[in-house]
């Protein structure tokens, strides 16, 4: 491809990027100012007299037209200034970036289980098509999507936490507070996983490509490890990012679950305590991790599939 | 003509297994939602005079004439899962018509409109692709108040995109059908033929996309009732009951029994969707939460 048309695809993506943003700002921004919940009453306390509600209102603009508001809302979050919590008296931008990490090191271990353990079952199935492993991968991949993650987790957490005691009922400890929430969160999507890799490998096993280099005498096992692999590589690849603001949506009650003290746990702490403006940097921040990994994932599927170029 | 069509005709008289095992299922907990009483052995909201043992904690299993146990408050497990049905049908239902209601409009304006709405319509559906909708979902029930409407659309205002995005495509590809282009030569205009030539053949998709996007609904809910944001109580819900349940270790009971028919719902809305996969690209999307 050649430099402006790769320089075109770059600039419409972080267009695609900014846009969204823009609209997930005016979504928060509707949501925390034109609803019948009043914020400057949620900062000033119930007990608030009528003269320090006046303050708190004043202090926030809400006594300044809409469109102002609007205005010195999307500016603020261009400086990402995202507000103050009021649950936790700081600013909600270094709340969120101090949590982002967990959440982030959650999401990359999931991911890890899930290519990992989706990829071997997915190959295996193939290469033994229509075999019991294949139809037993078949199987528990379809009860495994149905699940309800929550569930799965306080199950895990039951069996390996409570009744065998092998890890903690929660927690950040590392790296055994790590095990069960990512093998939750990676579970439903190293089976869909395994469902893709099953139908791309078996595709791919099928094709000239294949068969020109049996012909060459290739060893089976490195067509499948070399050649079948970097085939599959690219659907599985956009269908991770895809589904990664899944993977973050499932994180905020796997975090919830495990008390893992990501950006889903605050989301659903601030829910608590009914701190708007914390909730809202949840979603914004969370939009903003969520499309930069797309974005990623779009590149590195870009470098490795050379035909889509 | 007796056996002109021998394979499709074997194919279309019987009910593939899996299909007919998703439909029992199914069918099951329809029952359980338009009758509980037919099903339930207790009224589900009361707590029993009989529901806790004498040191009053709740009864596992089998104890007492108790068929699941009791939770808590004393209540039958078995009969407030029963009732839970409700609840879960509902979701699986509305929300889901909806958001597919939503898809069709905006897959079959963008495809009759092109231009710059078609390019507008689809970023839209992209964006919502790839935005954390489950944050989303939980910040507008927060402030706008988690009463059953606000879930229903919000549910549905959550889950349009994906079915949007297929139509979408479905509806292209129709654009080029041989009995389009017969009835464009024939002078037909473009809106006569979105709704007469191409809505009709979105029936088959839109039967699939019900099915697989009402399993995500239910789970859906499930995980915002489990955060506190279902459909309210008394009424017994799935999520809410594992929500109450989930430090109760000691009675693992309540957390398997609720867990397990939203997985057995689930299970079998997956195996109704299948029914039409060989008609379909592989382009089912993955089910979280």
């Amino acid at each position: 491809m050649s430099l402006p048309v790769m320089l075109r695809r770059l600039a419409g993506r972080a267009a695609f990027i900014l846009l969204t943003l823009w609209f997930v700002v005016t979504l928060t921004f509707i949501l925390t100012f034109a609803v019948p919940t009043d914020p400057a009453r949620a900062i000033a306390g119930p007990k608030a007299t009528a003269v320090q509600l006046e303050k708190a209102r004043a202090a926030l603009g809400l006594d300044e037209p809409v469109p102002v508001q609007y205005a010195r809302y999307l500016a603020n979050v261009l400086r990402f200034d995202l507000g103050r919590s009021h649950s936790q008296r700081r600013p909600v931008a270094e709340i969120v970036l101090e949590r982002l990490p967990y959440t982030a090191l959650l999401a990359l271990s999931a991911i890890t289980v899930q290519l990992v353990l989706g990829g071997v079952l997915g190959l295996w199935s193939a290469v033994r098509a229509g075999g019991l492993m294949d139809r037993s991968v078949f199987l528990l991949s379809l009860v495994a999507v149905s699940l309800p993650q929550f569930w799965v987790g306080l199950l895990f957490l039951y069996l390996f936490g409570f009744k065998l005691g092998w890890l903690p009922l929660g927690g950040a400890a590392l790296p055994e507070g790590l095990v069960l929430p990512a093998l939750t969160l990676g579970l439903a999507g190293a089976a869909w996983t395994a469902r893709i890799v099953r139908s791309t490998a078996s595709e791919a096993l099928a094709s000239n490509t294949v068969l020109g280099l049996r012909g060459r005498g290739i060893a089976p096992r490195r067509i499948v490890l070399k050649h079948v692999v970097r085939l599959s590589a690219g659907p599985v690849l956009s269908v991770l990012a895809l589904d990664f603001g899944l993977l973050l949506g499932g994180a905020v009650l796997v975090e919830s679950v495990f008390g893992w003290p990501g950006i889903g746990k605050t989301a659903y702490q601030a829910l608590q305590q009914n701190d708007v403006p914390l909730l809202m940097g949840t979603v914004v921040v969370g939009s903003i991790f969520v499309l930069l990994i797309n974005a990623l994932l779009d590149v590195a599927r870009f470098a490795l599939d050379p035909r889509i170029r | 003509m007796p056996d002109a069509q021998p394979s499709r005709r074997a194919g279309r008289g019987r009910l593939r297994p899996d299909a007919a095992i998703g439909l029992a299922i199914v069918a099951f907990f329809v029952l359980a939602a338009v009758a509980p009483g037919v099903i339930a052995t207790h009224d589900p909201l009361v707590s029993l005079p009989n529901g806790l043992t004498e040191a009053g904690t709740p009864r596992p299993p089998g104890d007492a004439g108790f068929l699941l146990g009791t939770d808590v408050l004393g209540r039958d497990v078995f009969s407030r899962v029963v009732h839970g049905a409700q609840v879960a049908v509902l979701i699986a239902v509305v929300p889901n018509l909806i958001a597919l209601a939503i898809a069709t409009l905006v897959a079959l304006a963008a495809g009759y409109l092109r231009g710059a709405v078609e390019v507008v319509l689809m970023r839209l559906t992209e964006a919502f692709l790839v935005l954390p909708l489950f944050l989303i979902a939980m910040a507008v029930i927060a402030t706008i108040g988690p009463s059953t409407a606000t879930i229903v659309l919000t549910l549905a205002f959550v889950s349009w995109s994906y079915p949007a995005r297929v139509l979408h495509g479905e509806v292209r590809r129709l654009g080029n059908a041989p009995h389009v282009e017969a009835a464009r030569s024939l002078g037909a205009g473009s809106l006569r033929i979105t709704l007469r030539h191409i809505l009709p053949h979105l029936t088959p998709l839109l039967v699939v996309y019900f099915s697989m996007n009402a399993a995500y609904m239910v789970m859906l809910e499930a995980g915002l009732a489990f955060l506190g944001f279902g459909v309210q109580p008394p009424a017994p819900s799935w999520g809410l009951m594992l929500a109450d349940a989930r430090d109760q270790f000691f009675r693992p009971w309540l957390i398997i029994v609720p867990g397990l028919s939203l997985a057995l719902l689930c299970i079998g809305l997956s195996l109704l969707g299948n029914l039409s996969e060989r008609d379909t690209p592989f382009n089912s999307r993955r089910v979280l939460l």
